[in-house]
């Protein structure tokens, strides 16, 4: 069986061609950078597919209303296509086409989005937002958007995020996420008894890679989480 | 795997990973992709299309000729 980095790689290529990991039971031995390499690729290609049509939009968006480019976004284009078309607009115009949007639909949105390619818009948004389509990504179960978003939003409130997780849904945010210094920021910034839940949510192979996380302690925080942790079986 | 390479715009020695892989598996990788590409292509057309009935009447030429590229 995949090593556990390849086996979340491959969850989330699956994820970004709209399949079942199943579909690609074939690629479950491929090792994880290879997978990670491929999805950038496939990422890619999929975008520049749309880049054209998604700047077409961003330009028509500058010309209509706010409240009325707000209205066919949600109810014409749907969240696939407009997060191609937010990735393509100005920041400014982004935020402010995002003050109009329903949250529920900003997190459909969120879920669509390269946070890459958007780190200046999210940065425009008010906290209150950013938190409450967070909220809305957890009470989805949607940990996977949430581990994009670790390295684009502001750490605090990555962190006040992270604190209303369980141990099990912080756990896989960690798993998931790709940056290792955002990570690290975040630990920081999370309670103690947040990281000894996670570590505690995890399997002998989940928990070899979310005690990484703890590198971004120094090392008596590192020590004090540690001791804390109750695992079956360890020592 | 040319097709494959094709549609991800990458020369074929750049495809990471299927390289390593038979014929058949490229094919239902390709044919995945292809079929992501088709159905976000499919909710473009459709949003397209949508998007204008929202276009306040006035500006309705404009957005068409923006969105459809029509020429007059």
């Amino acid at each position: 069986m995949a090593d556990l980095r390849a086996r979340i790689e491959l969850a989330k290529l699956a994820r970004e061609l709209g399949v079942d990991e199943a579909q690609l039971g074939y690629l479950a031995d491929a090792p994880a950078n290879g997978l990670r390499e491929l999805r950038r690729v496939t990422c890619a290609a999929l975008s520049r597919r749309h880049e054209a049509r998604a700047t077409l939009l961003a330009s028509a968006n500058q010309i209509l209303p706010v409240a009325v480019a707000a209205k066919i976004s949600e109810q014409a284009l749907g969240a696939g296509p407009s997060a191609r078309v937010a990735s393509a607009m100005e920041p400014e115009a982004a935020a402010r086409l995002a003050a109009h949007l329903a949250p529920a639909f900003l997190a459909d949105l969120a879920a669509r989005l390269d946070p890459t390619r958007v780190g200046a818009i999210v940065a425009r948004l008010p906290d209150a937002t950013v938190l409450d389509v967070a909220q809305r990504l957890l009470a989805a179960d949607d940990v996977v958007t949430l581990a994009r978003f670790v390295a684009v939003v502001d750490p605090a409130i990555a962190a006040q995020v992270a604190g209303r997780a369980t141990g099990a849904e912080l756990l896989r945010i960690v798993l998931y996420a790709e940056d290792a210094a955002a990570l690290g920021v975040l630990a920081r910034r999370l309670p103690e008894a947040a990281l000894v839940g996670m570590l505690e949510a995890a399997d002998d192979e989940e928990y070899a890679v979310a005690v990484e996380l703890l590198d971004g302690l120094d090392a008596a925080a590192r020590h004090r989480v540690l001791d804390q942790v109750e695992r079956p079986g360890r020592f | 795997m040319e097709r494959l390479a094709h549609r991800l715009r990458v020369p074929v020695d750049e495809v990471p990973v299927l390289s390593e892989y038979d014929d058949e598996h490229v094919l239902a990788f390709e044919k995945i992709v292809h079929r992501a590409m088709s159905q976000e292509e499919a909710a473009f057309a459709r949003g397209l299309e949508d998007a204008l009935e929202f276009v306040p009447r006035l500006l309705r030429p404009v957005a068409k000729k923006m969105l459809r590229g029509d020429r007059g």
